[in-house]
């Protein structure tokens, strides 16, 4: 409970740092190639509050984002206000967002699971041989090739020229119209899927290989392991049972920064596949001096951020007897 | 010790990725967009098949209110689903729609009547009448809505400048009440006589309020979904109603707009598509690889692709030039550019050829006029003896500035956007100054908004820039830009012979001797190189799929974000 009530000077000093960072950077949401003439700046101005002092501007802010106010009932949803180009509500805009983020993230997070666990065993259990060349192979290339290199190679073979995959666009069910549910399969749509995943995916992938494949070269290494096999199991058994579940303690501890990583992470990607997601939104805020959207986006991430990690401290206290949160 | 436990989820979690991954492959359906081929020349937009689908590039609209939207991609949306009382043709040719018939104008020429077209409707079935277009303007006049282009009719409309400045600015700021408010808003002078009849009412007698009348900032609103003009334009689509060609139906928050037939349209082309989507994408290269893969009918041009693209797509690729002219500005109230002679010589050494090739690999049509032959300007070469490239004159021109041989000279900056062809046009006319005028230049490398913000606020030395038209008319081009004080002046252009000229030609009633003035105002701007030295014109340059008709047939100078976007009731598939 003290951890939770912690992220409200958390998030209330992202808010103040990012609205005074933001109002220091020059140009605003309406300088633009072609001057606007003094009144309608004066009149835009006016429509969005910017024409009064920043101090006043900032403490207006803080109070429609305040969600306990002086009305009755005491407690109102925090309004994140609407956007400066668009005039949408920033709510509806990161919702929408949101859910295809959410989406790309958790499919690219099981696939970094799924591939990069099984990579790391494969390595780990055929060490030295081929099965670990390609495994390494595999980490180190994830590893050294950012998203947007991979993104592009897989367009341009497996897009343009095979087309096998789409180029635009995200394949999960739409955020809108609302009643698209997503445990209907009609509603998902692996042409789009595939290259966004693989893009967003593939470093964390690696990286679980990695990681993967060291501990459990370790755990194989291990006296209870000689022991496993001295009492006659069969291999698998040995495997399964006492080799990988122990050496999945690491793996256990890097997850929720991945899982952090991947949903909010994903504005490269978003930005070459041209998915609606809330990462794309937010760069298009910041290029936009979308102060609204930007402030909207920033804090939404930081209560992302903070949340997986109260998320993984759990995790860990749950792991570990031994780590206790006063 | 539960970790056991915990590993077991983890193996279920993986085990279930694996099998949703496989069960989502097995039930993909195929999304190709399937248009029916053709074979042959491109035929007229008239030879279309009946039905199809269309999928067209733009970038995500800001906002679907055109009287508060200033933007080329909400522009190109607005046209396709409202229409005002006339429309200017591929030629720019005042021609009516919802109006009957060209304005009765009174023989002062400050009294507009126009009489609409009878059985108007909205998509939605309500009629409209003369009252939707008074909310139209009014709504455009309002503060509260701060319309971006209401400085287009401030000069024109009867009261709406002072309804439009009614809550002063943040120096002067007034609080008028909600009565007073009112009274501003009744004293604009629009007014619908009965349902078929609009009268307005001009300060002045303005030679292009015809063409105004054409643009977005007058179109109709839906009074019948309004309180009051104050009202927010919904951004939900499905609360709208049009009288365009088409209508919304589906808006996908960063993805797509699908436009379908509206059922009420009463122009003369009727739309054969089934649906027209335009999808969003900001990255024109992603987009250009969309129309490799068939997802995209039609996609903008990835402009450092260009000469791969001319080679990889033979007819598919199309040009159109575009009444727009970008040159080197200047702040002339920063010396050493308050010298013509520095002015002359900047402009000299400038290869406008070599720049057009090298940078922008030959996109481009180089000029030396400000004003384009399209708008009734003169044609590119018209200025090249006086202020295109000449390294001999330029060296002489610094030289009677003082600086021979640059000495002297100081370092200027040069401020431009962070794109690698600015930093390419920067190093390349660093160069070539450096070469030829032995003066030195350092890049000034700012994002989009703080570059504006820059020009505004006269903070820059030179700054590659521009202007794009808003409606074709050479007053467009010079009201405002080059006057003293004007609003987009700014790099402070202040020459009494201009300002003479503009003060003469804008409200002359006369066209023939207004179009001269303009042309000779276009003539001493450039030769005095007031704020601007011109090197080209921009095209536009499109991947068009050849299933498609009624797109390069009617692209001209107003196309927006696709060619001939401003009649897509014309677009098609080929039968």
């Amino acid at each position: 409970m003290r951890r939770l009530l912690w992220m409200i000077p958390l998030l209330w000093a992202v808010a103040t740092i990012t609205f005074f960072l933001m109002h220091a950077v020059p140009g605003g949401p309406f300088d633009q190639e072609k001057k606007l003439p003094p009144q309608v700046l004066a009149n835009l101005n006016a429509k969005y509050n910017l024409d009064k002092p920043l101090l006043e501007q900032y403490v207006l802010y803080l109070w429609d984002l305040a969600p306990l106010k002086a009305d009755f009932p005491p407690v109102k949803t925090p309004d994140l206000g609407v956007s400066f180009r668009t005039n949408q509500p920033v709510q509806d805009r990161i919702e929408v967002g949101f859910k295809v983020t959410a989406q790309l993230g958790v499919v690219a997070f099981l696939y970094a699971l799924v591939i990069g666990m099984s990579l790391g065993v494969i390595a780990a259990l055929n060490q030295n041989r081929m099965g670990d060349y390609l495994g390494v192979f595999f980490a180190t290339i994830g590893t050294a090739l950012p998203s947007f290199i991979i993104a592009t190679f897989l367009v341009v073979i497996f897009s343009v020229k095979l087309g096998w995959f789409t180029v635009l666009g995200w394949g999960g069910p739409p955020a809108l119209p609302w009643d698209a549910p997503f445990w209907d399969p009609g509603n998902w749509h692996i042409r789009q899927m595939v290259l966004p995943v693989i893009s967003l995916g593939t470093l964390p992938a690696a990286y679980i290989a990695r990681i993967t494949r060291a501990s459990l070269l370790e755990v194989l290494g291990q006296d209870y392991i000689r022991t496993a096999r001295s009492k006659g199991l069969t291999e698998w058994v040995v495997i399964l049972r006492h080799t990988v579940k122990n050496a999945l303690v690491p793996v256990l501890t890097v997850i929720g920064p991945i899982f952090a990583f991947l949903v909010t992470g994903s504005f490269i990607v978003e930005q070459i596949f041209s998915i609606p997601g809330v990462g794309r939104a937010f760069v298009r805020a910041v290029f936009d001096r979308d102060y609204g959207m930007i402030m909207g986006t920033v804090l939404f991430y930081a209560v992302i951020v903070a949340v997986a990690n109260l998320v993984v401290d759990v995790l860990y206290a749950a792991v570990d007897p031994r780590i206790r949160y006063g | 010790m539960n970790l056991p436990r915990k590993y077991r989820w983890l193996w279920l979690l993986a085990t279930i990725a694996a099998v949703a991954l496989v069960a989502f492959a097995a039930c993909d359906d195929d999304e190709g967009g399937g248009e029916t081929p053709g074979a042959g020349e491109t035929p007229p937009a008239g030879e279309r098949q009946e039905g199809g689908t269309l999928t067209v590039h733009s970038v995500e609209f800001q906002s679907l209110d055109p009287h508060y939207s200033n933007y080329i991609q909400d522009i190109t949306v607005h046209r396709m689903v409202w229409r005002g009382l006339y429309q200017l043709d591929r030629d720019n040719k005042v021609t009516p729609m919802m109006a009957e018939d060209l304005p009765d104008i009174s023989a002062d020429g400050l009294t507009y009547t126009i009489t609409l077209k009878s059985d108007l409707k909205w998509s939605d079935g309500e009629p409209l009448t003369a009252a939707d277009f008074e909310f139209g303007l009014k709504r455009t006049c309002n503060p509260s809505i701060a319309g971006q282009y209401e400085y287009v009719l401030d000069a024109s409309i009867v009261g709406c400048a002072d309804y439009y400045a009614a809550l002063g600015t943040e120096e002067e700021p007034k609080t008028p009440t909600p009565a007073e408010l009112q009274a501003l808003e009744d004293a604009v002078g629009v007014t619908a006589v009965d349902d078929t009849t609009l009268e307005i009412i001009l300060n002045q007698a303005q030679p292009t309020f015809g063409i105004i009348m054409a643009l977005w900032m007058t179109f109709p609103a839906p009074a019948h979904l309004f309180q009051t003009t104050g009202d927010a334009w919904p951004t939900d689509p499905s609360q709208l109603a049009y009288n365009g060609p088409y209508q919304i139906t589906e808006y996908a928050l960063q993805d797509h707009v699908t436009l379908t037939p509206n059922p009420n349209w009463i122009g003369d082309i009727k739309p054969t598509l089934d649906t027209l989507t335009i999808k969003f994408v900001e990255d024109f290269a992603v987009a250009d690889n969309a129309f490799r893969s068939g997802e995209l009918d039609e996609a903008q041009v990835d402009l450092a692709q260009l000469a791969s693209i001319k080679t990889e797509f033979g007819d598919e690729y199309f040009q159109q030039l575009q009444p727009a002219t970008i040159g080197l500005e200047m702040s002339l109230t920063h010396p050493p550019l308050d010298v013509l002679e520095v002015r002359l010589a900047l402009s000299q050494a400038l290869n406008r050829e070599e720049i057009n090739t090298v940078i922008y690999g030959g996109a481009n049509v180089p000029t030396t006029t400000w004003l384009p032959a399209v708008t009734g300007g003169p044609p590119p070469d018209e200025f090249e003896d006086v202020i295109g490239f000449n390294p001999e004159q330029a060296k002489a021109n610094l030289a009677a500035a003082g600086f021979a041989d640059g000495a002297g000279f100081p370092t200027l900056k040069f401020t431009i956007r962070d794109t690698p062809t600015n930093q390419n046009l920067f190093a390349y006319i660093q160069k070539a100054y450096n070469d030829i005028l032995g003066i030195t230049i350092e890049a000034d490398v700012v994002d989009a908004p703080t570059r504006s913000r820059k020009f505004n606020t006269h903070d820059f030395e030179l700054y590659p820039g521009g202007w794009v038209q808003d409606y074709p008319d050479p007053e467009n081009w010079i009201v405002g830009l080059f006057n003293t004080g004007g609003g987009n002046n700014g790099y402070e252009c202040s020459d009494p012979e201009i300002d003479a000229l503009i003060e003469a030609a804008q409200f002359n009633e006369d066209n023939d001797e207004r179009l001269q003035q303009y042309t000779d105002a276009n003539e001493l701007i450039v030769s005095r190189v007031c704020g601007v030295a011109p090197y080209y014109h921009i095209t536009n340059n499109w991947l068009v799929s050849d299933e498609i008709v009624g797109m390069k047939e009617n692209s001209a100078g107003q196309d927006g974000m696709m060619p001939g976007d401003w009649m897509a009731e014309a677009w098609g598939l080929k039968k």
